[in-house]
């Protein structure tokens, strides 16, 4: 009797610590988000009218007026990017869905092709297809010219494509089995179910493909810097600004000009992702052997398998010139194997990978954690201005990641909160500018889950922090994978901002990778790109091992096959 | 309760941020220089150094063995190195500035960013190559040329170029690759210089160069690097050790314009109100104040250009005649340089054109 009163009363008393513990954890990410997130986009935005001194809007004004053709080489090269990219990932993610045994190498090589180092790949492509190209020249005999907004549409159609065909593949496995059998015994064949079953049930990911596609383009730097040649867009104009003028006025106006769109973007994709949400709940997926059955037939596969090859085609093509010219030298226009670029890579940088190590596991661990939270406030407990707050998570995802730096700079240069010259500000720049992929993983992940099981845990008693715990967490082991592997994959070779946070002695690889780069040393920094790449892989297969291995089948964006 | 507890949050971080976003204007650096006794005892403490090249980690491990202080170093682009100052509003993550055109420590220096060192061996310096009132210093100069990849000269039946006049010969048409001016430090000094040389017919002389050029790169190695790989005939380059090993590397060579090189010095500074002001101002006492570290650094840089800045160094000789260079009023390279480039960005159509 006595040992049920106290159990009922430590019951309580938990109860009671998960309470305000709730609420700590609310408060917590609120300031989080307003103070890493708000504060240093508001400084990048102000900083426009903060004309020597005094409040103007010229700076503004000039810029919104003079820039309608850079507006408008960002906005048809990012239209006809999406539109690519998506197409082709519907190809990539139609072959993988329905690859049966070669799926596991088919998703291994895909999530190879996340790890893309900055600047490295441009350079690749210039190798094997500019006018020396070693493809091109070399077995074609052609001398093209690749700068251009053709060579910029290309590569990032290609680099876009990994992420985006991820994403369908975790949504065209969850199309209800019960409807392809449905259309089968009904005498649909296999490409009338693809058409009509499964291409509408992904349409809203197919659209949200586009959607991020197009704001990835527009904040874009690296790659029309590398092979834009003459074409100019906003996002380059952002990088003048800041590189070579050193004028931030000009630029935080420019990207606030890119916000534009992006918030627009925003909006379209709230929308269309609610919708495909619910149109796949509750289904029960296919598995794996069975779906192979439904392959599309025919030309239309056909159409769909040709550029798929083509993509893994210049995936290998693309990684085996890395690696080739990571142990290669050139003399007097002749390749030889050479272990120089490593032994130099070896004796002057390696605490630079343990480094960027260290940094990528606290970014993905922390950061990945914060945006699972953040997704169950705004998605399960339906926060009010849960909206706005999704908005502030997902603007770091679609500025250009210098003006993320510049606006940490700005905001933590004096007390009360001095971080400049730390190492935490190049963490907290990476969690945050990551963020909202990891919400929008879980979020989806959420309505996948059915609110009745909370309302359950509930009626038994359970305060809400005890249902995250022991109900929703299990069911989002998934959510933390996809998470995980993203920012870890993003801290380790994301260059945007890195370049104006990180300070002498805390040198991270990806910095000097772009140092490399900088300084025309591209044996050196194709074994830079090696290493990363390697590791990069290496850290997330074993951790989506041991994820697996804890039990339970992961089950979003296909990281199922590994 | 919640959705209380966060509009409060919001509105009260609103509040504070529009109350502390804009108050950081750069405080003027408080010079008072007490740099009296530093000389003999040891410092304490890290250098943290912005340098344009990893190569130099030699002469910093000397300054720690001589003076005491760790030098941590890091390299970025001049224009990146302005923008995190002017970012960074007077809290400066590094002390000392080693290298970078020139043009953009004169802008530093307008803006408040760098610290006035005063020392007895500056007076050794030639005057044209530092600040006269000692807040920047050269380390010596980057000059320019070009390199060509003779190969493909050789395919397309051309001529190498002798000349700045060379190359706007229509047969070069699309041949020639230049840094964008506003990137590059080297190749606004040549902007700079041949508008100077050709007084009234410069612009004339860049609109007929912008008729040959494929595109103007937005990284400063580009040139010599695409050069190299055979991507163009022509690049309009700063000539320095690394070219020597691109000749090993692929068919290329080096070549001086007959009207001259433009150049550009390199500068040194300290930062204004850094954390390691001491430090800062002893490492740039000690670098001129020794011939060793200065013959060092001919060594590591592989050129002597250091002789212009200060004179008369034994065992070292230029490896071109002084009259190679260009005539160039240096003064100018700063105060112009916001013009300069806005008519060059005008004229040359970089805007977005095709």
């Amino acid at each position: 009797m006595k040992s049920k009163q106290n159990n009922k009363r430590a019951q309580v008393r938990s109860a009671r610590f998960f309470d305000i513990l709730d609420k700590l954890i609310i408060s917590g990410l609120v300031i989080l988000v307003l103070a890493f997130i708000f504060y240093p986009i508001l400084c990048v935005i102000l900083r426009g009218v903060n004309v020597e001194g005094s409040f103007s809007l010229k700076v503004y004004q000039e810029v919104f007026t003079k820039n309608q053709k850079l507006l408008w080489n960002s906005a048809y090269v990012a239209i006809i990017t999406a539109l690519l990219s998506t197409v082709l990932a519907v190809g990539i993610a139609t072959v993988v869905v329905f690859s049966g045994r070669l799926k596991g190498f088919l998703m291994g090589v895909l999530l190879v092709s996340m790890v893309s180092p900055p600047f490295i790949t441009s350079l690749s492509y210039i190798q094997l297809f500019g006018r020396r190209g070693s493809i091109t020249h070399g077995l074609l005999g052609l001398s093209l010219d690749p700068y251009g907004p053709i060579g910029v549409i290309i590569m990032q159609t290609i680099f876009f494509a990994s992420l985006n065909a991820l994403l369908l593949i975790g949504m065209m496995e969850k199309v209800d089995q019960n409807l392809l059998q449905a259309a089968a015994d009904l005498g649909s064949d296999n490409n009338d179910t693809y058409f009509q079953v499964v291409l509408p049930l992904t349409l809203p990911g197919v659209i949200v493909c586009f959607l991020l596609s197009f704001v990835r383009s527009l904040a874009d730097y690296g790659t029309p810097v590398v092979i834009g040649g003459r074409y100019e867009n906003l996002s380059t104009e952002i990088y003048m600004q800041l590189i070579g003028y050193a004028n931030l006025e000009k630029s935080a106006a420019l990207n606030t000009l890119l916000l534009v769109p992006a918030i627009v973007v925003f909006i379209l994709y709230r929308l269309l992702m609610s919708k495909g949400n619910r149109l796949l709940q509750g289904g029960t997926p296919l598995k794996e052997e069975e779906m192979q059955h439904y392959r599309p037939r025919g030309l239309v596969y056909g159409l769909l398998l040709l550029p798929t090859v083509i993509f893994y085609g210049m995936m290998l093509l693309q990684y085996g010139s890395i690696f080739v010219n990571s142990f290669s030298k050139q003399q007097k226009g002749v390749r030889t194997f050479s272990l120089e670029p490593f032994l130099q890579m070896w004796s002057r940088r390696k605490d630079t990978f343990f480094r960027s190590l260290v940094y990528a596991l606290v970014v993905a661990l922390v950061g990945t954690l914060i945006g699972m939270l953040i997704s169950y406030y705004i998605e399960r407990r339906k926060l009010k201005g849960g909206k706005f707050f999704d908005f502030l998570v997902t603007a770091p995802y679609m500025i250009p990641g210098s003006c993320f730096g510049i606006g940490y700079i700005l905001a933590f240069n004096s007390e009360p909160i001095k971080l400049t010259g730390t190492a935490a500000i190049v963490i907290l720049n990476m969690i945050f500018k990551q963020l909202s992929i990891t919400t929008k993983v879980t979020s989806a992940a959420f309505t996948q889950i059915p609110e009745e099981l909370d309302m359950a845990s509930a009626d038994l008693g359970a305060k809400r922090l005890q249902t995250l715990k022991d109900i929703l967490l299990p069911n989002l082991r998934s959510s933390f994978a996809v998470g995980f592997v993203n920012n870890f994959t993003s801290a380790m070779v994301t260059a945007g901002a890195v370049i104006f946070l990180v300070n002498a002695g805390q040198k991270i690889a990806v910095f000097t990778l772009f140092d490399a780069i900088n300084s025309g040393k591209y044996a050196e920094a194709s074994m830079i790109s090696t290493v990363l790449i390697l590791v990069t892989v290496l850290i997330n297969v074993i951790f989506l091992r041991l994820l697996k291995g804890k039990g339970g089948e992961s089950h979003v964006s296909g990281i199922k096959g590994y | 309760m919640k959705k209380r507890i966060l509009a409060i949050l919001m509105m009260v971080t609103m509040v504070s941020v529009l109350a502390g976003c804009g108050k950081k204007a750069a405080d003027d650096a408080n010079s008072d220089s007490k740099e009296a006794d530093e000389k003999s005892t040891k410092i304490e403490g890290t250098l943290n150094v912005v340098a344009t090249s990893e190569n130099y980690q030699p002469l910093f491990d000397r300054f720690t063995e001589e003076v005491g202080p760790e030098v941590e170093f890091i390299s970025m682009s001049s224009g990146e190195v302005l923008s995190k100052l002017k970012a960074e509003g007077g809290t400066p993550a590094a002390d000392v500035w080693f290298g970078g055109g020139i043009d953009a420590f004169m802008d530093a220096k307008e803006n408040g960013l760098l610290e006035q060192v005063n020392f007895d061996a500056a007076a050794d310096l030639t005057p044209e190559y530092k600040d006269s009132e000692n807040y920047y210093f050269s380390k010596g100069v980057t000059v320019v040329g070009f390199i060509v990849n003779n190969e493909i000269l050789e395919e397309k039946g051309l001529e190498a170029p002798k000349s700045w006049d060379d190359l706007t010969k229509p047969e070069y048409e699309g041949e020639i690759l230049m840094s964008n001016p506003a990137i590059s430090g080297t190749n606004y000094a040549v902007v700079n210089a041949l508008l100077q040389l050709k007084g009234d017919a410069g612009w004339q002389y860049f609109e007929d160069l912008n008729k040959n050029i494929t595109y103007y790169s937005k990284r400063g190695s580009d040139p010599s690097t695409k050069v190299a790989a055979g991507e163009v005939a022509i690049g309009i380059t700063y000539i320095d050790g690394t070219l020597a090993e691109l000749e090993e590397s692929a068919d290329v060579s080096v070549i001086y314009p007959e009207e001259g090189m433009p150049f550009v010095p390199e500068g040194v500074a300290a930062f204004a109100n850094s954390e390691n002001e001491e430090a800062a101002k002893a490492f740039i006492e000690w670098f001129y104040s020794d011939d060793e570290n200065l013959k060092q650094l001919a060594e590591i840089d592989q050129k002597n250009t250091v002789l212009l800045v200060k004179p008369e160094i034994e065992g070292l000789e230029l490896d071109f005649k002084q009259d190679e260079l260009l005539t160039e009023d240096l003064s100018l390279f700063g105060s112009q340089r916001e013009e300069i480039l806005e008519k060059w960005a005008t004229l040359m159509g970089d805007k977005g054109e095709e």
